[in-house]
């Protein structure tokens, strides 16, 4: 089991997850141990003291017939926690059960399973309840067991989501092709990964079953009056609640907190055991601009121009001294590997960078800083100035509309377009795009269409606005290798055909060098080069081109080794001081780590930039040493 | 049944395997492989190479026992291995092990390294723990771990790492063959290098057969002894990797490396034109399965393409192709330069 | 798309007769004698074998099954042990009073609920943890205890709203409205945390999903991503959880009818269930799963015109 202890640890970290669970140990010694504690007889009568408020003899005040409140609250206790107990466990143990299998064995079964618990859970469970009490003459086991089946779809459908979810990952398969058993595959693999969520809700389960059986004890079912429960204690405050409201207090109130300190331990075993949610706890949020940065001019010339960027999430810098620009109709490229921050460069070129990132620099369009613009300039920028296409089409199209429906929108923001105009400027795009049916591509939905397709209606989405420049983040990445070069095509065909430059981010040199007219190459948070694209692959400046080129088993020779270089990227946070790159180089002395490398011009050449203190040697180093 | 490989030195032999799969209700199946025959020999990569719905990863399924098999016959060391499940599988898996794509999906989060590389060797009895203990720290050891790490969990390690640690995973019982499934594609180049250099290594040292299942032409030209080409469930094209990847005999291989990008812009320019020249829609669909399934987007494509399916002929000595118009196709494929060794890098 | 809400509708047809088999089921297993325990423990044997003969509790179960579905199918939901009136005339009045309180709620929970999932989710971090305090209190305040308090605050101290008791539409609409508004309250509060969450999150999820990037990056208004495009993905889990806690507040109208004293089924079932009515329970089960299935069958409709993918299926 992944670090049980370390999940005990988790939780007593938590001070209200901590509290609540202290205060639950303790309702349930005080109700176990009400013969001992209680200081009355739960149904003793003293009709000299009725409806007493708190006083010293009755320290929570006395009912109607003049009964301690406190020693009933202790003695009613033990009919809800058993009931609870009971409840719980058989929802527990058969949900857990029949999820598990379901979940993970899949099949018919899981349908047939799946299927009876939507029947369960489409039953007005109270109807089956005052049946089940009619019965057996208002039994209360029996009623807390049958409360405790309506439950078990709750359990039953954590466990089987959780399952389900774990049966597609490949440990599982890489598990069955070394002949480990369902069983043995259940026990070992799939509950360690499920159990997170299990307890979670069962403490959520805990809660609700107090409320359900404090009400059926309101109802006086399940308990027989005038034996003592939670539930029916609030029903007799009703009946008295003229003359004395107080009794209100004392038995909701314990009600209310015993359930919010199930809650609130749920909530504390949700943190603790990392039970990951899918769902943000709040909407995008700016990021945070650092106004740090000495103004500097508009570059002239360019079109789009970002200057010092630096981007840090949660104080880690993650991008650090980006700068390059983009002329109108240019192509640049930009390429690294994962954790290269070519991705976040773009998102803060874009505007959309996620929460808790702050930024620094200069993002220059048409002469304006945008990262500094009035948030009007920036949202103006947005589709008409600079717009986006992303990775992976297929989630990148809204799918609750057709495609006419979205690309509708953006053509009805950008151009005020209405009816029939905006939806010739719709089909004008699609075929723009290369749609060989734009009529019958706009009136379907997202999910009816191809990857290549998808991909062209999100660059028809692009275009909507006649950008000035395409940001295209890795827009092949996706795609079948026949289908990407039909999509470099369409974007070099709108580059040509529309004036607009782009910008498209990738970690396949040969995209660059298919469509790029310059290229900036990224490592590890920074700009390692950047040149014309025929120079970088004729006479790379930096040793991590060079190495990135040699990796490439395109230029490999069969049967010898491919040049891999050593080592692994360095993870954000833990940058050297120098050339981030230095540990893994083979041109690196102790210089390259002692100080910051800055980005310089290399030797001769007015548009070739390259990070590195040894580009003499690299230069002069034979290419064959590269290339074989 | 004319095979490559002389008998005897076959480990794996697939023949004629077909693979369908419900859609639901009322809705064909569908048909993820038809048909296929693949031999591998001893010390051979074996790669199965193809675009997303090609069935190249339905045919690892198979061999691994994850998909069940339609028809078709799966011999390992002559053994059929076709359908066979819980203890037989367990008594397979000291021969056949398998890589997955996926770094971070394919360990357990919740199992330390030293859990999931020493599982394969619960099925191998009469091991002692101390054994196990070193068995698991020189696999380890040879894959570039720091077996003094093996007690963390999966999270601590990057992807490369977790990719080797799969590798030891798969080699801890020796096996004799490997199932490689997009075993490099989620890496980055330079780890990528890496780990295509490891496998290598320990192909040499050990004699391992390895089945090397991928969409990128270039790292299967790099790595396999043979390529076998899947278009829609059917093998296109199959040989020595030099010829197939070098001089491809069938249009729809042809598209592929023409497809494939390479860093060098002049070399760039020209395959791109190639491409785009080999960029078709035709009026030729199959009918009912029956045709070549990539008459609708082969420049070559005539009538007589989707009469018949067209069979996999062996038109010269150890290569094949499923194409009616294989000459023609070899006479375009000698003008067109869309070979990866077109590339000249060093050349410039 | 017709056909798939045919078989829907087929499917639940089945849910009709299913707690009534169930109880028969349980009244084949469970020990104990129904005449017995209507008549109590002083009544003789021959009494409780007279009751027996009379009710024709003295025949099989299966056979008083087979009778009961018979009936059914008829329109005939037995006859009460205790009056000898039939259910159906029996349950007759109380059906609309349900109605009014179980619609009253559903309608409530519903808007305020998707409301203050908009609005959390809308602006800034205080609105999302409200939410979060809310949800806990919309479990941590059952309704049997907030029916009370509300009586207490509104009824009681302020006089603002009677106590206890119903008013015919017919009667008095304003009377009716008034006599509904603090039950409904007490039924609706919870469903409306549940909602407001659902909504939140589901807005959220949908708001930090990639198309919702790609829109704004080109050019789709803040208000266009939250209110068409981020409602829109997020109504169709928001209605199934509404299917699901309606079928709560069904149960919870049980409870809220006996504090606020409204002559709907649930204070009939309750009744029923003192004096062990079997038939009349059976009648009120058939009547909320009725309620149910035409529910389910809406949120069906709403969903397949809200969700394209499930329209082309």
């Amino acid at each position: 089991m992944i670090g049980r202890f370390r999940v005990v640890r988790q939780f007593l970290r938590r001070p209200l997850g901590l509290t609540s669970a202290v205060f639950l140990v303790l309702v349930i010694i005080s109700v176990a141990l009400a013969k001992l504690i209680a200081p009355y007889d739960p149904l003793a009568q003293d009709y000299s003291a009725v409806l007493a408020t708190p006083n010293a003899a009755h320290p929570l005040g006395t009912d109607q017939l003049g009964r301690d409140v406190l020693s009933r609250l202790l003695y009613g206790g033990q009919v809800t926690l058993i009931g609870i107990l009971e409840a719980v466990v058989v929802a527990v143990v058969v949900g857990i059960i029949l999820g598990l299998i379901a979940g993970y064995l899949g099949g018919p079964l899981d349908t047939v399973l799946s299927r009876l618990t939507e029947l369960v859970m489409a039953i007005p469970g109270i109807v089956v309840l005052l049946m089940t009490y009619a019965l057996t003459g208002n039994n209360a086991h029996a009623g807390m067991f049958v409360l405790g089946v309506l439950s078990v779809p709750t359990i039953y459908r954590v466990t089987r989501g959780a399952a389900a979810a774990v049966r597609g990952e490949t440990f599982i398969s890489a598990s069955r092709v070394v002949g480990i058993g369902r069983g043995a595959i259940m026990v070992r693999h799939v509950l360690p990964n499920v159990w997170g969520p299990i307890i979670v809700n069962t403490a959520v389960l805990a809660a609700v079953t107090l409320g359900i059986q404090g009400g059926l004890n309101y109802l006086a079912l399940g308990v027989n009056p005038p034996a003592p429960s939670w539930g029916g204690m609030v029903s007799e405050a009703q009946s008295s609640l003229l003359q004395q409201p107080w009794l209100m207090v004392p038995s909701g109130l314990t009600i209310a907190l015993t359930i919010v300190a199930f809650l609130l331990i749920a909530d504390a075993l949700r943190d603790a055991t990392d039970t990951r949610s899918d769902i943000p706890s709040s909407a995008p949020r700016q990021a945070v601009v650092e106004d740090s940065t000495a103004p500097s001019a508009a570059p002239e010339g360019a079109l789009l121009a970002v200057d010092r960027l630096r981007v840090a999430f949660n104080g880690v810098r993650v991008v650090q001294d980006v700068r390059f620009s983009v002329a109108p109709g240019e192509t640049i490229g930009i390429v690294g590997e994962s954790g290269s921050g070519k991705t976040v460069t773009a998102s803060a070129i874009l505007d959309s960078l996620d929460a808790g990132a702050s930024v620094t620099g200069c993002v220059w369009f048409q002469g304006v800083d945008l990262l500094h613009a009035p948030a009007h300039h920036r949202r103006a920028a947005r589709g008409s100035g600079i717009a986006y296409i992303s990775q992976d089409p297929m989630v990148a199209l809204d799918p609750s509309f057709t495609v006419a429906g979205q690309l509708g929108e953006l053509v009805a923001r950008h151009h005020g377009l209405r009816g029939a105009a905006r939806q010739r400027r719709v089909l004008e795009l699609l075929d723009q795009v290369g749609l060989p049916d734009p009529a019958g591509t706009a009136r379907r939905y997202p999910h009816q269409l191809s990857g290549g397709m998808a991909q062209r209606v999100s660059i028809a989405c692009a275009l909507a606005g006649n950008p000035k420049v395409l940001i295209a983040d890795e827009p092949t990445t996706a795609l079948d290798v026949t289908i990407q070069g039909e999509i470099l095509d369409l974007l070099r065909r709108l580059r040509d055909d529309t004036g607009m430059a782009i910008v498209i981010i990738t970690h396949d040199l040969g995209v660059i060098a298919d469509i790029a007219d310059r290229v900036v190459v990224m490592y590890a948070g920074e700009v390692v080069e950047q040149a014309a694209v025929e120079a970088v692959f004729a006479s790379p400046g930096h040793p991590y081109t060079r190495a990135l080129l040699a990796a490439n088993p395109i230029a490999s020779e069969r049967g010898k080794p491919l040049m891999a270089i050593p080592g692994t990227v360095p993870r954000p946070g833990s940058w050297p001081t120098g050339c981030h790159f230095a540990v893994r180089c083979p041109f690196a002395t102790e210089a390259c780590s002692a100080a910051p490398i800055r980005l310089e011009p290399v030797a001769n050449s007015e548009d070739h930039e390259s990070r590195c203190i040894r580009i003499d040697e690299v230069l002069r180093s034979s290419r064959k040493e590269v290339v074989s | 049944m004319t095979a490559t490989v002389e008998s005897g030195s076959e480990v794996l032999k697939i023949r004629n395997l077909s693979v369908s799969y419900s859609q639901g209700f009322g809705r064909p199946r569908l048909r993820a492989v038809q048909g296929v025959d693949i031999t591998v020999g001893r010390g051979e990569t074996v790669s199965i190479v193809g675009e997303s719905g090609s069935g190249k990863s339905t045919i690892g399924g198979a061999i691994l026992g994850l998909t069940p098999v339609e028809s078709g016959s799966i011999e390992l060391y002559g053994e059929e291995i076709a359908g066979v499940t819980g203890k037989g599988r367990r008594a397979l898996s000291a021969r056949l092990q398998a890589v997955f794509q996926d770094p971070f999906s394919s360990l357990d989060p919740a199992r330390t390294v030293r859990d999931s590389v020493s599982e394969p060797l619960r099925a191998e009895t009469g091991l002692t723990s101390t054994q196990v203990r070193e068995r698991v720290d020189e696999v380890l050891r040879r894959v570039g771990v720091d077996p003094a790490l093996a007690s963390r969990y999966p999270s601590a390690f990057s992807g490369g790492q977790r990719q080797r640690i799969s590798i030891a995973r798969a080699l801890v019982r020796r096996p004799q063959l490997v199932v490689c499934d997009e075993a490099v594609s989620a890496l980055d180049v330079s780890v990528q290098a890496q780990v295509l250099n490891l496998l290598d290594e320990l192909q040499k040292e050990a004699g391992t057969s390895f089945v090397f299942i991928s969409h990128n032409m270039a790292v299967v030209r790099h790595i396999s002894d043979r390529i076998v080409v899947l278009y829609h469930g059917r093998i296109m094209e199959e040989g020595p990797a030099e010829d197939v990847a070098d001089r491809p005999a069938h249009p729809y291989t042809r598209s592929l490396l023409a497809a494939v990008p390479v860093p060098e812009v002049n070399a760039q320019r020209a395959r791109r034109m190639a491409r785009t020249a080999a960029t078709v829609r035709t009026e030729f669909a199959p009918v009912d399965g029956i045709g070549c399934p990539f008459a609708p987007r082969c420049p070559l494509a005539e009538a007589r393409c989707v009469e018949s399916t067209p069979p996999l002929v062996e038109f010269a000595p150890g290569r094949k192709s499923a194409c009616v118009r294989i000459n023609d196709s070899l006479a375009v494929g000698h003008e067109e330069g869309v070979a990866l060794t077109t590339l000249d890098v060093a050349a410039s | 798309m017709i056909k798939t809400l045919g078989l829907r509708l087929l499917a639940s047809l089945v849910l009709l007769i299913v707690v009534p088999t169930v109880t028969f089921f349980l009244q084949a297993v469970t020990p104990g004698n129904v005449a017995q325990s209507i008549l109590g423990i002083g009544a003789t044997p021959q009494s409780v074998a007279a009751l027996d003969n009379q009710l024709g509790l003295d025949r099989p179960v299966w056979q008083r099954y087979l009778d009961w579905l018979a009936g059914f199918f008829h329109g005939d939901l037995g006859t009460s042990y205790i009056t000898g009136d039939s259910v159906v005339r029996t349950l007759s009045g109380r059906l609309g009073v349900s109605l009014s309180l179980i619609v009253g709620a559903l309608v409530v929970f519903t808007i305020v609920g998707v409301l203050l999932g908009i609005l959390s989710t809308s602006s800034s971090r205080v609105w999302g943890r409200l939410i979060d305090v809310v949800s806990t209190a919309g479990i941590a305040i059952p309704n049997f205890w907030l029916g009370v308090l509300l009586i207490g605050v509104f009824a009681v101290q302020l006089n603002l709203l009677p106590a206890t008791g119903y008013v015919q539409p017919s009667e008095n609409v304003g009377g009716w409205i008034a006599s509904l508004v603090l039950p409904v309250i007490a039924l609706a509060f919870a469903g409306i945390t549940g909602v407001a969450k659902q909504t939140r999150d589901q807005m959220l999820v949908s708001l930090a999903s990639p198309y919702a990037r790609s829109l704004r990056a080109n050019g789709a208004s803040e208000a266009s991503l939250l209110f068409r495009h981020a409602l829109r993905n997020a109504s169709g889990p928001i209605i199934t959880v509404i299917g699901l806690i309606f079928v709560g507040a069904l149960s919870g109208s049980v409870v809220v009818e006996n504090i606020f004293v409204l002559p709907g089924l649930g204070s009939q079932a309750v009744q029923s269930t003192a004096q062990r009515d079997l038939p009349v329970i059976q009648g009120i089960a058939v009547y909320f799963t009725i309620i149910v299935v035409v529910v389910n069958v809406v949120i069906d409709v709403v969903n397949t015109i809200l969700n394209p993918k499930a329209r082309a299926s």
